[in-house]
């Protein structure tokens, strides 16, 4: 079982982007589960995704530390045993640094013999977050194999530019691109990396 | 089994002042999980609280740990008055489904306009003005509802205390940082804090009164002196530190200080990793509060940090105690006995909540083990509440100069060192004496017997004694430079000692030491930097608001391809491991020699 983390602060793109890169995904022999962690906000992108006919499995609560990081160990038990799919895609709660989740899957999850994270980040917000939310901030592109910079639709080019350029000082070993999940741009180089 | 001599309380009572205990205090934070254990649903729970408080006593008894949170699943309240953001609960068998666990609805609750209004009202005064607005329930019916709960809680409690079952909490309070941000959810708040901070600022100052006050009256009406302060997005998990200090701690800070002088005991129940602020705590009163972890923040250096300084709980992790086996939950408790519990103030908790799913016999081990398990080390026994004998206990070199240092005898110490030096003493030593006593002044000054007077003489002393022994010192240094250091003491602190200390030292040590003095502007180092191509950068701190004008340094090294090939070090009274990791340091030491050390390696 892969399992394909997609991280990013609340209302970064986390949702769109999964439902624009599912249907490519499981468009081949894979089978797919997603995992939907909401934290506050309750079942409105799990039941979309049921639309499109996937497996879909819902995580709220409270506590990142009590509730969620238990809610998606039990999850990924679950999905393994009643459907044993290929990949499982996660939409990480906004607050959680996916270096804490790397660390409790490769714990307690023996089944997970991969894991690619890809941070979103949205392009509006990023100089506001970095200057007050540095640590959260830090903590989601420094664990992530791909940065998105997502919502370029709405930033100018020079701005966008220097978002690239910091993203990439926080984490040199990452591969950083530009997107608008919402508009569809660049996706491929996204996709290309995860067939 | 370990002989108990103690009762309950009083052995929460001694772990919370650092005094001797029989054995630490072991419960979880359990309330979800009791009905769960004995196939109840959530929703059954919630609707009669009679079921809830029998599954948490049968819990307990059957368990047999030390108290129980919280005799059933309500808060106690103060009618009308809110302690906490009025967030709205979606409760199993009504919004969710029968055995779901409970979740908070997270909504925007006022709008940015309103922080006037609170500023101008209070907490108090909005919440009776808005509250009717965003619930759509009156705030009659709303105070009815509430003395309802809050006589279910005292009923509950005082059943629970007449069958000699302890129980835990009197009041459940949100830090102001938290109420806010729960009340304007996270992302909202985080815009406000960027883009109107002093409006946020000003309605939390007019705010932190009344959640004290309402708070202290809750806890008077029930009988149970014992507030469990929700902290979690003040952290340095979320927030740089410089929105930490400005927004949560002054307001905690006055928590405290409210609370104990109420004599109250203050549970602060950090959730997320907190190890960015926990130097921090060190300025609440000693031996007062509890530091309540939750398993993100490193329990052990937390130990390192607040050691003989306040009682830290935790941290049995929810996954561990949900999919972990029982014999790795007892080593984790042994672990934990061992070292967090080593010297008193410990107790051994649940990471937060007890997990709805905890396997029983994971549970049961953790129990067992902390009513079982001595500890390999010193034990129980805590040092005495005396701050001179509890720095007795902290090993660093002995000698008549430290102790002269640290008992601020200014007239000797000229003499002490002329005679050392006269008898060939080693000058590397003597300066090590003077730092240890700089440190014990230091820690005096913490605890509050000393006053600021008192560390500016020290600083005097420790002039007068670099100025005697430097002759000395550079007899020993080698002919050949090791390279450059730029040492200074960033922005924002002008606390020289320490780094003068260590500038010393390089120069003997033989490096070439271009030291920038204190409060350097982070461009200025980094020009500095640039300018000698130095391979080693050293910078100190005092105080804590130093960390960030650290890593703009390094930030700056960065960006401007000064990074690489280059060892950054940092040192300093509040720095810690997780410090040189938010700085981007290379290595952090508080033990100069040491430091210097591992400077040399890296040029090898
Ligand atoms: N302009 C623009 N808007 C976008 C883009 N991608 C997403 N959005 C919008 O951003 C908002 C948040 O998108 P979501 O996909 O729900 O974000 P999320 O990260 O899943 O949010 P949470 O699950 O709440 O953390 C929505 O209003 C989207 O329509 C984009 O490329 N351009
Ligand atoms: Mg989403």
């Amino acid at each position: 079982m892969k399992l394909l983390i997609i991280a990013g602060f609340l209302g970064s793109g986390k949702t769109t982007l999964l439902l624009r890169i599912v249907k490519q995904l499981s468009a081949g022999p894979q089978k797919i589960a997603i995992i939907e962690n909401e934290i506050g906000e309750i079942g409105v992108d799990g039941e979309y995704l049921n639309l499109e006919g996937l497996q879909v499995q819902e995580l709220f609560g409270g506590c990142i530390c009590c509730t969620l990081s238990v809610g998606l160990l039990e999850t990924l038990e679950d999905l393994d045993r009643l459907y044993q799919p290929d990949l499982v895609i996660l939409e990480a709660t906004g607050v959680a640094r996916p270096g804490d989740i790397i660390e409790n899957v490769r714990k307690y999850q023996s089944r997970i013999q991969e894991i690619q994270v890809i941070t979103l980040v949205d392009a509006c917000r990023y100089e506001m977050l970095l200057e007050v939310m540095e640590p959260l901030v830090t903590g989601q592109i420094g664990a992530a194999d791909i940065v998105a910079v997502n919502k370029i639709d709405k930033v100018a080019p020079e701005a966008l530019d220097q978002i690239m350029q910091s993203v990439a000082g926080l984490n040199p070993r990452a591969k950083v691109t530009a997107i608008s999940a919402d508009q569809k741009l660049h996706l491929n180089t996204i996709l290309d990396d995860l067939r | 089994m370990i002989k108990e001599t103690m009762t309950k309380d009083e052995r929460l009572q001694a772990a919370i002042t650092l005094d001797h205990v029989d054995r630490h205090p072991v419960f979880p934070i359990l309330v979800t999980s009791a009905p769960r254990l004995y196939g109840i649903t959530q929703a059954a729970a919630w609707q009669d609280h009679d079921i809830a408080r029998d599954a948490l006593i049968r819990c307990y008894k059957e368990y047999g740990y030390d108290c129980i949170s919280k005799p059933n699943y309500y808060y106690p309240m103060l009618p009308g008055k809110l302690t906490a953001a009025p967030v709205r609960n979606l409760i199993p068998g009504r919004q969710l489904g029968e055995d779901d666990l409970y979740q908070i609805d997270e909504r925007v609750l006022f709008e940015r306009e309103d922080y006037d209004k609170i500023a101008a009202l209070g907490w108090n005064g909005f919440w009776d003005e808005h509250y009717e607005k965003i619930s759509r329930k009156s705030l009659e019916k709303f105070s009815a509802m509430q003395a309802i709960s809050n006589q279910l809680y005292c009923d509950d409690m005082k059943i629970c205390e007449d069958d000699g079952i302890p129980v835990h909490l009197g009041v459940a309070v949100d830090s102001v940082l938290m109420a806010f941000s729960l009340s304007r959810t996270l992302t909202e708040f985080t815009r406000d804090l960027h883009e109107v901070p002093d409006k946020v600022e000003a309605a939390m100052k007019a705010s932190c009164d009344d959640l004290i006050a309402n708070s202290i009256q809750v806890c008077k009406n029930n009988g149970k002196m014992m507030a469990f302060v929700v902290l979690e997005r003040g952290s340095g998990f979320y927030y740089r530190l410089k929105i930490f200090e400005r927004f949560e701690w002054p307001f905690l800070q006055r928590y405290v200080d409210a609370f104990v002088s109420e004599g109250i005991m203050p549970w602060l129940h950090f959730d997320t990793d907190w190890g960015m602020n926990l130097p921090y705590l060190k300025k609440l009163p000693r031996g007062k509060c509890v530091c309540d972890l939750d398993s993100t923040t490193d329990i052990f250096q937390a130990k390192e940090i607040l050691k003989d300084h306040m009682c830290i709980s935790g941290d049995v992790p929810a996954a561990l105690l949900t999919l972990g086996k029982p014999e790795e939950v007892v080593d984790y408790c042994k672990k934990l006995i061992d070292e967090v519990g080593d010297g008193g103030g410990f107790m051994l908790t649940t990471g937060c909540e007890c997990p709805i799913n905890v396997k029983p016999e994971n549970l049961r081990a953790m129990v067992e083990t902390g009513r079982n398990y001595q500890g390999k080390r010193k034990g129980t026994r805590a040092s005495s509440p005396d701050p001179r004998k509890e720095l007795s206990s902290i090993v660093r070199p002995q000698g008549r100069i430290a102790e002269a240092f640290g008992n601020l005898q200014y007239d000797d110490i000229e003499k002490l060192v002329e005679t050392a030096i006269s008898e060939n003493s080693d000058p590397l030593d003597i300066l090590d004496q003077c730092k240890a006593g700089m440190d014990t002044v230091g820690e005096l000054y913490s605890t509050g017997e000393y006053f600021l007077s008192e560390l500016i003489l020290s600083g005097d002393m420790f002039k007068k004694v670099v100025d005697i022994i430097k002759p000395f010192i550079a007899k020993g240094s080698s002919a050949s430079s090791l390279g450059r250091v730029v040492i200074g003491t960033t922005k924002g602190d002008i606390h020289d000692l320490g780094k003068n200390i260590v500038a010393t030292l390089f120069g003997t040590s033989g490096f070439d030491v271009i030291d920038l003095g204190v409060d350097i502007d982070p461009v200025i180092f980094v020009d500095e930097i640039s300018k000698t191509d130095a391979k080693v950068v050293a910078m100190s701190a005092l105080i804590t608001p130093t960390f960030d004008s650290m890593k703009t340094v390094v930030d700056l090294m960065k960006e401007r391809g000064l990074r690489d090939d280059r060892f950054v070090i940092i040192g300093g009274g509040p720095t810690t491991a997780a410090v040189r990791d938010y700085v981007g340091a290379d290595a952090w030491s508080l033990n100069p020699v040491v430091g210097i050390h591992m400077c040399k390696e890296f040029l090898r």
